[in-house]
């Protein structure tokens, strides 16, 4: 399987949490408030498009919920293979930091 | 309600170019989305801020986004190209293989013209420096003169104002040069490179002392300045300067003080090492030989000007009209025009007599030029026709391609990408095939080019050009024609448009081969007359002569008795005859004057051309007498003269024999004539011919020896010349090599067609393999219900073949005549020739036509062996 890049994961993970509330805004900001940075529009676009042309993203467009005027939005969702990955990271990652508590104290 | 504030239009409409099309609408709604929480919670001027931030923050995302995407869509791109020349692999690889290998072609000839067309460009003077060329009156005909009286430069910088400086060249002849070097020994070489030149030398022609000082450089009489070449010769990696060249074995000697860089290829100057002019004029003055300064005929030497930028050639030439009158006061039946050369037109368009070097021809740069264009021509056309032909049959693919919903933009993408793809092959291949020939080019040019100096930015330029052209003349037809094909009509069978294109493409081979066969023509009628040059009587034997310059000390020798060395070499078996002669046949011999004694001195008549030979020159030549009686062996004493019979006629003598005569050397008596025989190359007629006796005329031996005897008689010569001195250089050449090597012009010009001849067939062939698969699936029906109907297959192969032989047949009556008028004119070039018979034409028309029937016949037995069954039966 292809290793996702960090940004990749965490825009996945992003989109998992946000349910299918999940388009570029909201994903844009749940990820300014965790990483604490600024995200251009573009660096969110660019990793989004890519999951979603490799598969890992599926994408529905929809009506903007609460907002008037806005009738086109296109939501993405995760895939199977999107899941596989992140567990597929997950445990990769349990597996890197397994014995990290005691070899740092 | 909410007051909705929108972003800045302009910061929207500079975004919108960025975003990918299929995703604009929702980025755009998004960005409007975020710019009004950012103006609700922060207000307008901090949102407007906010979208200009966002603007630069996101365009390199964008950016990459677009390129990646675009990288993968080009991958497939690929994919299916490589796809679809493997599935049509044999007319792929011959399409691609022959404008590969005109484009190679084309690329030789490219340089080659590039390269000829460059002379003196590298010299920033090139514009303002000229010859004087000198134009003389003989009688009736006229001579070209590169050289002219040793001060005529300096009288005409005097007279002419817009003349700034001037230069000489004088040529110092063959030499024997020796120099002790690195090592301490002593080595020699024979230099034939050698000019006394004025020191303006270095600035008219930019020349670059690599060491030395060039305000210094030529102060002393007795200096010498080398190319670095020559340096290198004599004293390996040592520095030159200070070293001393000693001159025929002890009879001058010179300090080297100055080495300038090696002369460019693309130059006709032509020395190795440079001596002052001066020291040429001490060496007059010491002679007391004022005679030689202050003549205003004699063609001593060179001369080049420097011109004040801006001149005008015209001008200056009719200035130099009244120069020539006051210039040749004094002699009144001097007719001359003195006229410019400027130094860049000097090697395409100049043949003067005493040129320095071997010049080339503007004429054969007109030949390459067009061969160049015309093979271009046949293989781009045929790689054309190939791609339409090809795209045809996926007529049905691209329909497909469009229910799957391709833009027609897609593939029109698709078409001119293979397109492009296969040319781009192409060029690799032919770039690998021009780093094949470079040897062979070099060979044949005598020059040294690497494969760096075929790829400069001129040649790639060209070549580059010439490529994206042709991938758009092959790749938009058949973009444009077929993405606009109406679904329903592409996907219907057979709907393959024929016969508009077929008409065109059977013209194309027609003239494809036209060329081809002009090329046979040519290629025979060269190599029939280079035969002729080689192998006709010269009216003397040219076999079995060695002829054996005499240089130094080794000339010294031979010279105080020359009758002595003469009978050393006779008691050999193996040497039938020797003479020593001023110059060898084949060798320009110098234009001179004879008179009846009791003319006027002034007289104007025609020239003759002299040699000084001893009394064994015509029974070494073994030419004949036709009247009188042959020299009689003397020291001193009376002039001896025999004339050719051509030089009888041209100063219009009556029994000559017995007449008394003046030449520039003294008067004497007409021995007897010889027959007319061919002193230069057949390129020219006989010119009379004077032969006068000095029983030691020059440095030059020719040994007639026995049959198969070279080896042991070169041995026996060089034995005999190293008892008298030892350790020198034998400097010998067979008589009938060097006359071969008169014709070195044409040689090269006949490899050259032998060469393209065979590429024009190659590609003309290659367009009739195509279009013989065209018809044979055409016809495929038409050969079932032959077939169905009684006829064999060998008759079926002969209705196939017998349209090829009626196109062939076509083109050989309209290129017969074209060809005949072209080389016809080309023979005009020489006096002697051959004459174009009915042979050459046949010779030509039958090779075209068994190449093509060879060409034709594979496809035409596969269609004529196919099963009538298969071929019917969809109807």
């Amino acid at each position: 399987m292809k290793i996702l890049t960090r940004q990749e994961e965490q825009i996945l993970l992003v989109i998992h949490q946000l349910k299918d509330r999940a388009y570029l805004v909201t994903i844009r900001e749940r990820l300014m408030d965790i990483t604490n940075r600024d995200w251009p529009m573009g660096a969110v676009y660019m990793p989004l498009n890519r999951l979603h042309k490799l598969g890992y993203l599926d994408a529905r467009i929809g009506e903007a919920q609460n907002r008037r005027g806005r009738n086109k939005i296109k939501y993405y969702l995760l895939t199977r293979l999107a899941y596989e990955a992140l567990e597929e990271i997950l445990r990769l990652n349990e597996a890197l930091w397994a014995d990290f508590a005691v070899i740092a104290k | 309600m909410r007051i909705k504030s929108k972003p800045p239009l302009l910061a929207i409409w500079l975004f919108r170019p960025l975003m990918p099309k299929e995703d604009r609408p929702f980025l755009i709604n998004d960005f409007e989305e975020m710019f009004e929480v950012v103006a609700m919670t922060e207000g307008r001027w901090q949102a407007i801020i906010w979208s200009w931030k966002q603007y630069i923050g996101s365009t390199p995302h964008f950016l990459k986004d677009h390129w990646y995407w675009s990288c993968a869509m080009l991958k497939n791109l690929f994919k299916i190209g490589f796809r679809n020349i493997a599935k049509q692999r044999l007319s792929s690889v011959l399409n691609v293989a022959g404008l590969a290998v005109a484009l190679a072609a084309a690329w030789v000839l490219i340089f080659h013209v590039q390269f000829e067309t460059s002379f003196e460009n590298w010299n920033p003077n090139s514009q303002n420096v000229c010859r004087i060329a000198i134009k003389s009156k003989y009688g009736d005909t006229y001579r070209h003169w590169a050289n002219g009286p040793v001060l005529l430069s300096q009288s005409l910088k005097e007279q002419i104002p817009d003349i700034q400086d001037y230069t000489r060249f004088n040529g110092m002849g063959n030499l024997v040069v020796s120099a002790e070097n690195e090592n301490g020994q002593r080595i020699q070489f024979s230099e034939s490179g050698g000019y006394f030149v004025d020191a303006t030398v270095f600035d008219l022609f930019n020349l670059k002392l690599v060491s030395g000082d060039l305000d210094t450089v030529f102060d002393d009489l007795s200096s010498v300045v080398l190319t670095q070449s020559m340096a290198r010769r004599y004293f390996g990696n040592e520095d030159p300067i200070g070293k001393i060249l000693d001159f025929e074995g002890g009879r001058f000697t010179a300090i080297v003080t100055g080495v300038i860089e090696d002369l460019p290829a693309n130059t006709f100057l032509s020395f190795d090492y440079l001596v002052p002019m001066d020291q040429l004029l001490a060496i007059f003055k010491r002679q007391g030989n004022e005679a030689a300064l202050t003549s205003r005929t004699w063609k001593a030497m060179m001369h080049f000007v420097k011109m004040r930028p801006g001149y005008d050639q015209a001008h200056v030439e009719a200035l130099m009209v009244d120069f020539q009158k006051e210039y040749h006061a004094d002699e009144v039946n001097r007719v001359e025009t003195f006229t410019l050369q400027p130094i860049q037109t000097i090697h395409l368009h100049s043949k003067l007599n005493r040129e320095m070097s071997q010049n080339g021809d503007i004429i054969y740069i007109y030949v390459f030029s067009a061969i160049a264009i015309v093979i271009l021509l046949l293989a781009s056309l045929n790689f054309i026709n190939i791609s339409i032909a090809q795209s045809m049959k996926r007529i049905r693919e691209v329909g497909l391609r469009k229910v799957l919903g391709a833009q027609r933009s897609q593939l029109m993408g698709q078409f001119i990408g293979e397109t492009y793809l296969l040319i781009f092959l192409a060029t690799l291949l032919a770039a690998l095939l021009v780093a094949l020939y470079i040897p062979m080019y070099n060979q044949v040019t005598a020059h040294e080019f690497t494969f760096s100096e075929f790829m400069g930015m001129n040649q790639l330029g060209i070549i580059g050009l010439v490529v994206i052209v042709i991938g758009l003349l092959a790749g938009l037809y058949p973009a444009f024609y077929i993405s606009q094909f109406q679904l329903s009509a592409s996907l219907k069978k057979g709907q393959t448009p024929t016969s508009s294109v077929s008409k065109v493409r059977s013209g194309l081979v027609i003239f494809q081969f036209v060329i081809s066969i002009f090329m046979i023509f040519a290629t025979l009628t060269i190599s029939r007359q280079l035969t002729f040059f080689k192998q006709s009587g010269l009216g003397f034997e040219k076999e079995r002569i060695i002829s054996v310059r005499l240089q130094g000390a080794q000339r010294q020798a031979v010279i105080t008795d020359p009758s002595a060395f003469r009978n050393e070499l006779l008691s050999s078996p193996d040497i039938l005859n020797v003479s020593l002669v001023s110059r060898r046949p084949g060798v320009n011999l110098s234009i001179e004057h004879l008179r009846l004694a009791s003319d006027d001195p002034d007289a104007d008549v025609p020239t003759v051309r002299f040699l000084r030979a001893d009394e064994n020159y015509l029974e070494t030549l073994k030419v004949p007498l036709v009247e009188g009686e042959n020299f009689r062996k003397q020291d001193g004493g009376d002039y001896q003269f025999l004339l050719n019979e051509s030089a009888v006629e041209a100063l219009g003598l009556v029994s000559p024999v017995g007449k008394r005569v003046r030449g520039y050397s003294g008067e004497g008596e007409i021995k007897g004539i010889f027959k007319d025989y061919h002193f230069e190359s057949l390129k020219k007629t006989i010119e009379p011919m004077v032969i006068e006796y000095r029983s030691v005329p020059g440095g030059n031996l020719l040994i007639k020896y026995a049959e198969k005897k070279d080896a042991v008689v070169l041995d026996y010569i060089k034995q005999q010349l190293d008892t008298m001195v030892p350790n020198q250089i034998l400097n010998y050449q067979f008589v009938e090599d060097h006359l071969n090597s008169l014709y070195i012009q044409e040689d090269r010009l006949g490899s050259l067609f032998r060469m393209f001849s065979g590429l024009a067939i190659f590609i003309s062939c290659l367009g009739l393999f195509g279009i013989s698969a065209h018809y044979a699936q055409l016809r495929n029906k038409e050969i079932g219900i032959r077939k169905v109907m009684g006829a064999t297959a060998p008759n079926v192969v002969v209705s196939l073949i017998k349209q090829y032989v009626i196109w062939i047949g076509i083109a050989n009556i309209i290129a017969w005549p074209v060809a005949y008028l072209v080389m016809g004119k080309w023979l005009e070039n020489f006096a002697y020739r051959i004459s174009i018979d009915i042979w050459t034409c046949l010779a030509a028309g039958f090779t075209s036509l068994a190449v093509a029937i060879i060409t034709v016949t594979y496809r035409s037995i596969r269609a004529s062996l196919a099963d009538p069954v298969q071929s019917l039966r969809h109807e």
